[in-house]
């Protein structure tokens, strides 16, 4: 099933937010306003929005109010990836030049804390401080796992647990608050917020493992960057933290560094799927989705419970 | 408000502001950021008679701080070849920055202060590609963006909690003062300046050298250009303290050594 249907229902509702988001991005620079949309219009699954809109069923759902939750959200999302491309100097996101390449990296500084500004001046047309004190925690938090990232680079001895930590800041946390303040801003009960955050972060953590999957078993077209590319950055995800178990394959990760070439990274890979730990990989990523399945249980509104077991199962098995 | 009293204050905001930005990895990698003493100054002078907790006005300030903190941080963000892991946490640090505002003010329930720095933002980012473009019709043009750039961010706070327009305007002359007389300084110590990049694109159009590759004649004259307009911020300075009923007295203080390292920065010039 596509993506897109599993939320249908949900149609006018997203499509409002995609020109909210549009409208949103409008600047008296043009040059801001341009790479801005540049952005914006690459595309994006707009998993964020969606996950607030459903979290926002669980409360008094009125879309003029929520809609200002998920465009903040989107907005965050894409002032992160205006930076992350300054931080990683990539020149390619989702097939199309960054800002960083189509102009240079301090317009794409300044154009992601415009983003980041806008963000948060659509946050505070929610008048709720909870909100606020959930969005602002989270964004402390992401940017020390941001920061522990690039501490933690090409460190070979890390545990299983520093990952998950980073991973759960990187990317869990937005997805779990993206659930959670969709609910606090239509004033769901407590328990029902919290629960939702829950069942985001799981979600989130399956997610990116997933992500981190792909980046060795996906093809360079599918993933618009080389396969292995984050582990040749310095980034070590699950399934090279499993392939180091061996000796042998832990001594030709450890000499990966960032000139290291195509060719030498296809070696690598190879060891990485052959010793089985794309799949253990899998299963943590299915652990973590099961326990999001869970989850659900402890809620309230039986068809948002089955949209949200659709979409966590669509992101448990997706392929890229 | 004595001087010892409004010193004693902007010691505590800043040592407040030290702690926020302390970040064990960071500082490892990236220069302690700069705080600056007369920004603080003059945010705590505005907010004085305010009816608010002595904790909020602290943390409203800090906050503030934090953001102008942040934008600088990101300032730094070159296109060079420099060391990878530097511009990646210069990157990070500044989105650290920002975020803790963002906490700070949530934490206090200001809700209507995050929107309105959080529309600061938008305009000084708008302001600052102008800048960095140098798209402006004339010098002029180009002084005024690199004010905006210096001051909105303050002059927004000032105005949500005092709204004084001579203060107001007190407060934009006495930051771009300092910022046209740091530009000098950089330009007299061989240093890249945007303010003297701007004076040969728009007072010397047909020159295409940087400033350090100019005659001693169009250097001389580049200069005389900028002091006038630092002149003009001076005199700016003056009417709007006389439009004022009282001003702090560390701020009088500060005004006065502000105007005096102008001073020396010509006789350094015109020495040679």
């Amino acid at each position: 099933m596509k993506l897109q249907l599993t939320y249908s229902f949900l149609k006018t509702d997203i499509d409002l937010i995609e020109k909210e988001l549009e409208a949103a991005i409008k600047s008296d620079s043009a040059v801001i306003q341009k790479a801005s949309l540049n952005l914006l219009k690459a595309g994006g699954k707009r998993i964020r929005p969606v996950f607030v809109l459903l979290g926002a069923k669980f409360g008094d759902y009125h879309i003029q109010q929520v809609k200002n939750v998920a465009v903040a959200l989107e907005l965050i999302h894409m002032a992160t990836l205006v930076h992350d491309d300054v931080i990683d100097d990539s020149e390619l996101r989702r097939g199309k030049p960054t800002v960083k390449a189509e102009w240079d990296n301090r317009i794409a500084m300044y154009t992601g804390d415009y983003i980041l500004a806008t963000a948060l001046q659509y946050m505070t047309k929610i008048d709720n401080i909870l909100a606020h004190q959930v969005l602002s925690n989270s964004l402390v938090e992401v940017c020390i796992g941001e920061i522990e990232q690039i501490k933690d680079k090409y460190r070979f001895d890390q545990h299983l647990k520093d990952y998950l930590r980073r991973i759960k800041r990187k990317t869990a946390l937005l997805i779990a608050i993206s659930c959670q303040l969709g609910a606090i801003s239509t004033n769901a009960e407590e328990k029902v917020h919290r629960t939702l955050f829950r069942f985001g972060y799981y979600v989130g953590m399956s997610y990116q493992i997933i992500d981190d999957i792909l980046d060795f078993t996906g093809t360079e077209e599918q993933l618009g960057k080389p396969a292995g590319e984050d582990l040749r950055q310095g980034n070590i995800t699950l399934p090279a933290l499993f392939a180091m178990e061996d000796e042998r394959i832990k001594k030709k990760i450890e000499r990966v560094h960032e000139h290291t070439t195509k060719e030498e990274m296809s070696i690598i890979i190879q060891s990485i799927i052959d010793c089985g730990a794309i799949e253990r990989s899998y299963e943590v990523s299915q652990k973590y989705l099961k326990k999001a399945l869970e989850t659900l249980d402890m809620l309230p509104n039986q068809r948002i419970k089955k949209t949200l077991a659709q979409l966590a199962k669509y992101i448990g098995k997706r392929k890229f | 408000m004595s001087v010892q009293v409004s010193q004693q204050q902007v010691a505590a905001i800043k040592e407040s502001i030290r702690k926020e930005v302390t970040q064990d990895y960071l500082k490892k990698y990236i220069e302690t950021p700069y705080i600056d003493e007369d920004r603080i100054l003059l945010l705590i002078s505005s907010i004085a008679n305010q009816t608010i907790t002595e904790h909020e006005k602290e943390q409203s300030i800090v906050a503030t701080m934090l953001i102008q903190i942040a934008l600088d941080t990101h300032e730094k963000i070159t296109n060079l070849d420099e060391a990878l892991k530097n511009r990646q946490l210069t990157v990070l640090a500044g989105d650290y920055f920002s975020s803790l505002y963002y906490k700070l003010l949530s934490n206090m329930s200001n809700v209507q202060l995050i929107n309105i720095l959080a529309k600061a933002i938008q305009t000084v980012n708008e302001y600052k590609v102008l800048v960095y473009k140098m798209e402006a019709t004339d010098i002029d043009g180009f002084i005024d963006n690199l004010k905006k750039t210096e001051s909105i961010i303050a002059t927004e706070f000032i105005q949500f909690f005092d709204g004084n327009s001579s203060f107001v305007s007190l407060s934009e002359e006495m930051l771009l003062l300092n910022r046209l007389i740091r530009e000098k300084e950089k330009a007299i110590s061989g240093k890249h300046s945007i303010l003297f990049e701007a004076l040969i694109n728009f007072c010397l159009p047909n020159i295409e050298l940087s400033f350090q590759k100019l005659k001693r004649d169009l250097k001389i004259e580049l200069f005389k250009i900028a002091n006038r307009y630092i002149e003009q911020s001076m005199q700016c300075i003056e009417k709007e303290i006389a439009n004022l009923p009282t001003i702090n007295s560390l701020l009088n203080q500060r005004i006065k050594s502000l105007i005096q390292r102008t001073n020396t920065t010509s006789i350094i010039l015109e020495e040679g």
